[in-house]
């Protein structure tokens, strides 16, 4: 029979257990258990710090009644930015923490939280022009200004 | 931490922005690894038109042919790889509408109006196929390619007409003196044709106008004899789809029977990679559905069946909506329902989806929904239609019974040819009309079959041995609907 809890080691050697029903939300987790069968030792996330592995357990546990994601063809989800009520809130976070938790979603396979933190980020960046993005998200401007302007003047005629 | 996120996730945020409409070009600039998550998605649909002074048509997005060709050149070679769709509007001087004008006296369609719009869409379709023409062959683009009017205009010794439409209330003032449908074509030379180059990078050429839904297009605008030619340099490419969806009054035969002509030459020399053929076309009916059906032949010969038979071996998928075919077109049968010599020769060894839906009319204008036979002789009494056609309560009944016979040679004939179809998955055969017949096979895997076969009419011992299946076994009619699982085993025996 499974083990109904499991524990899992942050990168700062922390061990934290939660419901196996919770964590296979993760592929990367359930594949994993899949293969090494039952455990009682610490499975360690290398990837992924405390505080980070406790938001994104806190995402698993709320979503944990989700119907399972369709996979990458799943069209459908890519067609709107809008995030529920809840998933708003949870990311109310520190911009250092968004891009951690979105990190930590893509390593641990987490579909529908890697959705809601792009998500995020897009809503972040609608209506912003490129300096208000490089400001937002301290970004380094690369580019010298005659480069810049030909990008723009090769791609104006994409502009809405 | 945005300017170190890995690309593939830059590329999933670039996508959900996309989605809400808001413009990525602001992204573009904003450092070296934004710019290669998000340009790419600017390029991956674009829109063309073949014309330089885009700012007239008040486009949104979209490049004019010569600007599209500046940056996927040179130094802007490598935006080619990030195209997977090219709409092309192909730019023609005047706007002709179906159907919204008369002919005056001294009328002709060898006009100077027709001719500049088919100069200036030759020269539209060979700017753009020399401009791709030296893109690699790896880049397997979808090309859909549409026409658009400056300006609409009246061609010489024509006026304006709303009510010449197809519908029997236009009648009156539509008979013959309706303007003949204008299309874009390359004229009777095939000057235009031999310089138009071969494009190897197109995969999926498309002539089919969206408009919203989904399960209806347009047709757009471009002759099909033209569209095939066009078809016919596209080298390499696996998937054509095609509409014929216009309507066409029923007193312009000729030139139904010129298209239906045109598209059966067309598939003689489309290119042997093409493996998917979808065509749409609108049922060809008369004024009246109890008049005879319009023969759609220009000659004694049904090229379009025979040619499409020819095509269908080489194809993985093939989707007819509402052209005419004979009952056999597939797997010729003799006059009692036995294969032809030449027809057991065939195979379909790639051909995986057959879906055909047809009218109730064979292409010789043949009904094959019937009336009952009394009533047939009082309508064969009619000598002339002329007033019942003006009045659109009279004579307009439904007909009654299926031409028995004709239900047989389909199931026979397509009974035969799913049999030498190794690979096939599915099935589908709609006859469209009063009273309707419908076949759904699914085979998974080949040899298992589930059959549906909606119809009153029960399968004869010929369609038994065609498709070697116990229809007998048939379950009592149940919502007419009729399920069978069966064996199919295929030809020639193991």
């Amino acid at each position: 029979m499974s083990a109904t809890m499991l524990t899992f080691q942050s990168n700062d050697g922390v061990d934290i257990t939660i419901a196996r029903d919770v964590a296979e939300r993760s592929v990367l987790i359930k594949n994993m258990l899949e293969d090494l069968g039952d455990t009682d030792e610490a499975i360690p996330i290398p990837n992924v710090n405390e505080a980070v592995l406790r938001k994104v357990i806190e995402w698993c546990e709320h979503h944990k009644g989700d119907p399972p994601s369709t996979g990458d063809d799943d069209d459908s989800r890519r067609k709107t930015t809008d995030i529920d009520e809840w998933d708003q809130k949870f990311m109310q976070v520190d911009q250092e923490m968004l891009f951690e938790i979105i990190l930590a979603a893509n390593y641990l396979d987490i579909k529908g939280l890697l959705d809601v933190g792009c998500k995020t980020v897009a809503n972040m960046i609608k209506g912003k022009s490129p300096e208000e993005i490089r400001k937002t998200f301290n970004i380094q401007n690369d580019f010298t200004p005659e480069e810049e302007d030909q990008i723009r003047r090769e791609n104006e005629w994409a502009e809405e | 931490m945005a300017a170190t996120l890995p690309l593939e996730l830059l590329i999933q945020i670039a996508t959900f922005l996309e989605s809400t409409g808001a413009p990525l070009t602001l992204c573009v600039t904003v450092c070296r690894r934004w710019q290669a998550a998000f340009e790419p998605l600017l390029y991956r649909k674009v829109h063309i038109y073949t014309t330089d002074d885009l700012e007239k048509f008040n486009p949104g997005r979209a490049l004019s042919l010569a600007n599209f060709d500046r940056i996927t050149s040179g130094p802007g070679v490598f935006r080619r790889a990030w195209i997977r769709h090219i709409e092309c509007y192909l730019v023609v001087p005047y706007e002709l509408y179906d159907w919204h004008t008369i002919q005056l006296e001294d009328y002709t369609t060898d006009n100077e109006v027709r001719r500049e719009n088919d100069r200036a869409f030759q020269s539209g379709i060979i700017a753009l196929f020399r401009t791709l023409s030296d893109w690699d062959s790896g880049l397997r683009l979808t090309l859909q390619l549409l026409i658009l009017g400056r300006k609409e205009t009246l061609e010489p010794n024509t006026d304006d007409c709303t009510f010449t439409g197809p519908d029997p209330w236009s009648f009156p003032d539509g008979w013959i003196q309706a303007v003949p449908l204008y299309r874009a074509s390359f004229g009777d030379s095939d000057s235009s044709t031999s310089i138009l180059p071969l494009v190897p990078c197109i995969d999926r050429l498309s002539f089919i106008e969206d408009c919203g839904d989904p399960v209806f297009h347009l047709a757009p605008d471009i002759w099909v004899g033209a569209a095939m030619q066009i078809a016919r340099k596209c080298s390499t490419m696996s998937t054509l789809y095609l509409s014929m969806e216009e309507r066409i009054k029923p007193d312009h035969l000729d030139y139904i029977q010129a298209r239906r002509q045109a598209l059966a030459e067309g598939i003689k020399s489309l290119p042997a990679t093409l493996r998917d053929f979808k065509l749409f076309n609108l049922f060809e009916y008369p004024w009246k559905y109890s008049m005879p059906g319009l023969n759609l032949l220009g000659s004694d010969h049904d090229m379009l069946s025979l040619n499409l038979r020819n095509l269908s071996v080489n194809l993985r998928h093939l989707y007819l909506d509402m052209v005419s075919l004979a009952a056999d077109f597939l797997f010729p049968l003799d006059e009692q329902g036995n294969p032809l010599p030449e027809s057991l020769s065939l195979h379909w060894p790639q051909l995986e989806v057959l879906d055909l839906r047809v009218p109730p009319v064979l292409p010789t204008g043949r009904w094959v929904t019937l009336h009952l036979p009394e009533r047939q002789k009082e309508l064969d009494a009619i000598e002339d239609w002329t007033d019942i056609i003006h009045d659109e309560d009279k004579v307009n009944e439904d007909r009654e019974l299926l031409d028995t016979e004709h239900f047989q040679r389909v199931l026979i004939s397509l009974g035969y040819a799913a049999r030498r179809m190794p690979k096939l998955t599915s099935l589908a055969y709609a006859l469209e009309g009063n009273p309707d017949f419908d076949l759904l096979v699914e085979f998974a895997p080949y040899e298992r079959a589930q059959l549906l076969l909606y119809s009153e009419l029960r399968p004869d011992e010929r369609a038994a041995a065609a498709w070697n299946c116990p229809f007998e076994s048939l379950p009592a009619l149940e919502g007419r609907w009729r399920g069978l699982e069966t064996v199919i085993s295929p030809w020639p025996p193991a």
